[in-house]
């Protein structure tokens, strides 16, 4: 194996598809320079924010790992999430990058041999994906330094600690990927992979938040932490995981031990090789399953109705296409219309349901316990980016829609519709059940329905605009439509000012003591109008996207 | 030499093989023009000559370099025109040419000679600084095709070249490829202009469902068929209809 070729191999990758520079390119690309300044500004913010939470969550682990005889508990724990999170994150995309990019087709049939190809696949992988894992467990190394002082082995140990952690779950996640690959022989497992990895993802960071919520002590100090009750209820649990993963608790013993430290040197050297020869040995007869099974994917007969329809619902089948033809789409969409059921069956697992029905019982005696019910179910269905990314989800293909005879309501109208479909119709399912287990009057539903469908159809207009005004269409990679558009931040942004105001009427009778029929009424006003006025600035927005 | 022997690839549990025993042996100096309906097996073939698809059973070697046991050998010899160009789009053409150059160990002299003349002579040279995303179909094709040539193979695979290439590049590549087979270099292409194949390929080979119906010359063709006057059009549609 010639490294100067793997190495030509993963520079032309990352210089021919420039992954940093596309980013700050797609967050000024024609937008004014106010608001690229706003969303730089609220992305490093977010960083900044999950950062400090990392950090203040291992502190709390480092502490306790005092108490319990595990100094670097939280270096251990850093490492843990660290791997799980690269883990599930590589699992999504591992059989893609490895075999499945499209830039295989091109270096494949050059001079290299495939034992190179899958070296630089490999490095590709790893450069991927480390600053997840160096983003998770930083703050553990920050702490630790905080805690223990400065010293030479500890800064050592710490970048060794960072250059070879990633290692643990790429091989992992490479290993399942090659295993499935075989098993399947390249049959497309792509939506399956997709669909762990996104729950799984999801799982963790909810339990971390959970988990940090429920450690905070009462006096609200962000580093105060209920010592405690978390001896309490982590002692066995710590004891019993800490003989499970050795190999973490090593690398934990990086930072300060030197035999540690080499011991992890030739554990991942060893590793490095030894996955390099594997992926080497079996690329060739991989990629060719691969590759045989995406023409047979292309070849697949798709089922046809000739039965006429109106435009709208042609449309609105479209959209559903459109979402179907990228999984990306499919689980973010799936991910959000579905994240009370998730919170539900989380929050069962973790014990927390009776502690949440403790605070429901307090919550009944305020008064305004159905009201926040009817908030929070609200909140759930409209932080979404089905349509504020909706047009932008057409890529390129949005042109033809200037070619269709159809006027801007019909488009319009369908993107509400479709919206409404997916999002009212399981907030209804969702606020009946929730009156019901919550034994709260099911009469209430004659006026929390209709006013939903007023304020979900009226924040989905919102979101249109918004996607009408400035699209996404040039996006490469599905995830530039959805997850990294900036349309669907600013969407939830509408969506919570909106709720905001709606949530403070509904709630005047407590603020003001206006009476409950009134407020409702105000409500319905106020939400149908807005509906009208959003759904005018959507239309005017298509209008003038449509005739650009 | 390029030799396919007995080569047969089916796709997952389908019953027809998209490619069943074929055999092919195309000398130096040949165009050899790969001819046949949709779905008939040609891309499948080129993906395996090229080492992208491994073949169920047969083998494919070029200049008594086989693709099997020693592929890096046998690599060095091709040049490769996809159908769908293909590229790293935020490198720039010279970058990819660059790159391209960098893995077939092609000096700086001889590539900056190389790329210029390639360039010019494909109309390219203005674009080259450019990045390859600001590209048109057509500009794509022809820096796929300088790239295929930068490393002077000694055989041309290319699939569909023709498309969106305008009239007078088509003119350009098409004297190219007579210019690279008269230097002894072999070129294997496919294609749907019939008119272009009857034009430019010393011989022929014409596939339908995976299975080669017929492999020789034009005139061959003609005489076989006792239709002297026919065009290679009128002859294949005869060939692959009759066929059914």
């Amino acid at each position: 194996m010639n490294m100067r070729v793997v190495l030509l191999l993963v520079r032309a990758f990352f210089s021919g598809t420039k992954p940093v520079k596309d980013f700050f390119e797609r967050i000024s690309t024609s937008r004014s320079r106010i608001v690229s300044i706003l969303a730089s500004f609220l992305i490093v913010m977010v960083f900044i924010y999950l950062g400090v939470i990392l950090g203040v969550n291992y502190y709390s682990y480092q502490t306790l790992g005092l108490l319990l005889g595990y100094p670097y508990l939280g270096l251990i724990f850093a490492a843990l999430l660290g791997f799980a999170f690269q883990l599930f994150y590589s699992l999504a995309s591992g059989t893609s990058l490895l075999y499945g990019a499209k830039d295989i087709l091109l270096v494949g049939p050059l001079a290299v041999r495939h034992s190179e190809l899958g070296a630089s696949r490999l490095l590709i992988a790893y450069l991927l994906q480390a600053p997840l894992y160096w983003f998770v467990t930083f703050p553990a190394l920050v702490v630790g330094l905080w805690v223990d002082g400065f010293s030479l082995v500890y800064l050592l140990g710490g970048v060794f600690f960072l250059l070879i952690g990633p290692f643990f779950a790429l091989s992992l996640s490479v290993l399942i990927s090659m295993v499935l690959v075989r098993l399947t022989k390249g049959r497309n497992h792509k939506m399956a992979e997709e669909l762990f990895s996104a729950i799984a993802l999801v799982l963790l960071i909810l339990m971390m938040t959970v988990s940090l919520t429920r450690n905070m002590s009462e006096d609200g100090s962000l580093l105060a932490f209920n010592y405690e009750a978390m001896l309490q209820a982590y002692a066995p649990i710590i004891e019993k995981l800490m003989a499970m993963i050795p190999l973490f608790l090593i690398q934990a013993k990086m930072v300060t031990s030197l035999a540690s430290l080499l011991s992890m040197l030739g554990l991942g050297l060893l590793l490095l090789i030894g996955l390099v020869l594997f992926v080497g040995s079996t690329y060739a007869a991989n990629l060719s399953y691969v590759l045989s099974n995406q023409s047979v994917a292309r070849t697949r007969k798709a089922k046809h109705s000739l039965q006429s329809t109106s435009p709208q619902w042609a449309l609105m089948k479209r959209e559903l296409l459109i979402i179907r033809s990228e999984s990306m789409f499919v689980f973010e969409i799936v991910g959000e219309l579905g994240i009370p059921v998730l919170l539900l069956v989380l929050y069962s697992f973790m014990g927390i349901l009776d502690e949440l029905a403790e605070v429901a019982s307090q919550l009944i005696e305020t008064g305004v316990f159905l009201q926040l019910v009817y908030l929070l179910l609200l909140l759930f269905a409209n932080l979404s980016m089905i349509s504020s990314t909706s047009v932008s989800r057409q890529g390129k293909r949005f042109n033809l829609d200037k070619q269709y005879p159809l006027d801007a309501s019909t488009f319009v109208g369908a993107k509400l519709l479709f919206h409404l479909l997916l999002v009212f119709i399981p907030h209804a399912i969702y606020l009946s059940a929730a009156l019901l287990l919550l034994s709260l009057p099911l009469w209430h539903l004659f006026w929390m329905i209709p006013l939903s469908l007023l304020c979900i159809g009226m924040i989905a207009c919102m979101q249109l605009a918004i996607d009408y005004h400035h699209p996404r269409l040039d996006w490469k990679v599905s995830q530039q439509a959805m997850k990294s558009n900036l349309n669907g931040l600013f969407g939830m942004l509408a969506a919570f000012i909106s709720l905001a105001l709606f949530a403070l009427v509904l709630l005047l009778p407590m603020l003001i003591g206006l009476s409950m029929v009134l407020s409702v009424l105000l409500l319905f006003g106020l939400t149908g109008l807005g509906f009208f006025l959003s759904y005018r600035l959507a239309l005017n927005q298509a209008r003038i996207l449509l005739s650009k | 030499m390029l030799v396919c022997d007995q080569i047969t690839k089916r796709y997952g549990n389908q019953p027809r093989k998209a490619v069943d025993t074929l055999d092919l042996s195309i000398a130096p100096g040949q165009i050899f023009g790969f001819l046949g309906p949709n779905g008939a097996g040609k891309s499948t073939t080129i993906k395996m000559l090229t080492g992208l698809l491994k073949p169920d059973s047969g083998s494919i070697s070029f200049m008594g370099y086989s693709l099997h046991s020693d592929p890096l050998s046998y690599k060095r010899l091709i040049g490769y025109v996809p159908d769908e160009p293909l590229f790293y789009e935020r490198m720039s053409g010279y970058e990819h040419l660059s790159f391209i150059a960098d893995l077939y160990g092609v000096g700086s002299v001889e590539r900056k000679q190389r790329i210029d003349e390639l360039g010019e002579r494909l109309l390219l040279s203005h674009a080259l600084k450019d990045e390859i995303s600001s590209y048109s179909h057509g500009m794509k094709q022809k820096l796929s095709i300088i790239s295929a040539l930068l490393p002077s193979p000694k055989l041309l695979i290319l699939d569909e070249p023709m498309v969106g290439l305008d009239p007078k590049a088509a003119f350009i590549l098409k004297t190219l490829l007579g210019e690279f087979a008269e230097s002894g270099n072999t070129v294997f292409f496919s294609t749907h202009v019939l008119e272009v194949a009857q034009q430019l390929c010393s011989s022929l080979g014409i596939i339908k469902e995976g299975r080669l119906l017929y492999n020789g010359t034009l005139q061959e063709l003609q005489s076989r068929t006792q239709e002297l006057d026919a065009t290679l059009e009128a002859l294949f549609l005869e060939l692959t209809e009759s066929e059914e």
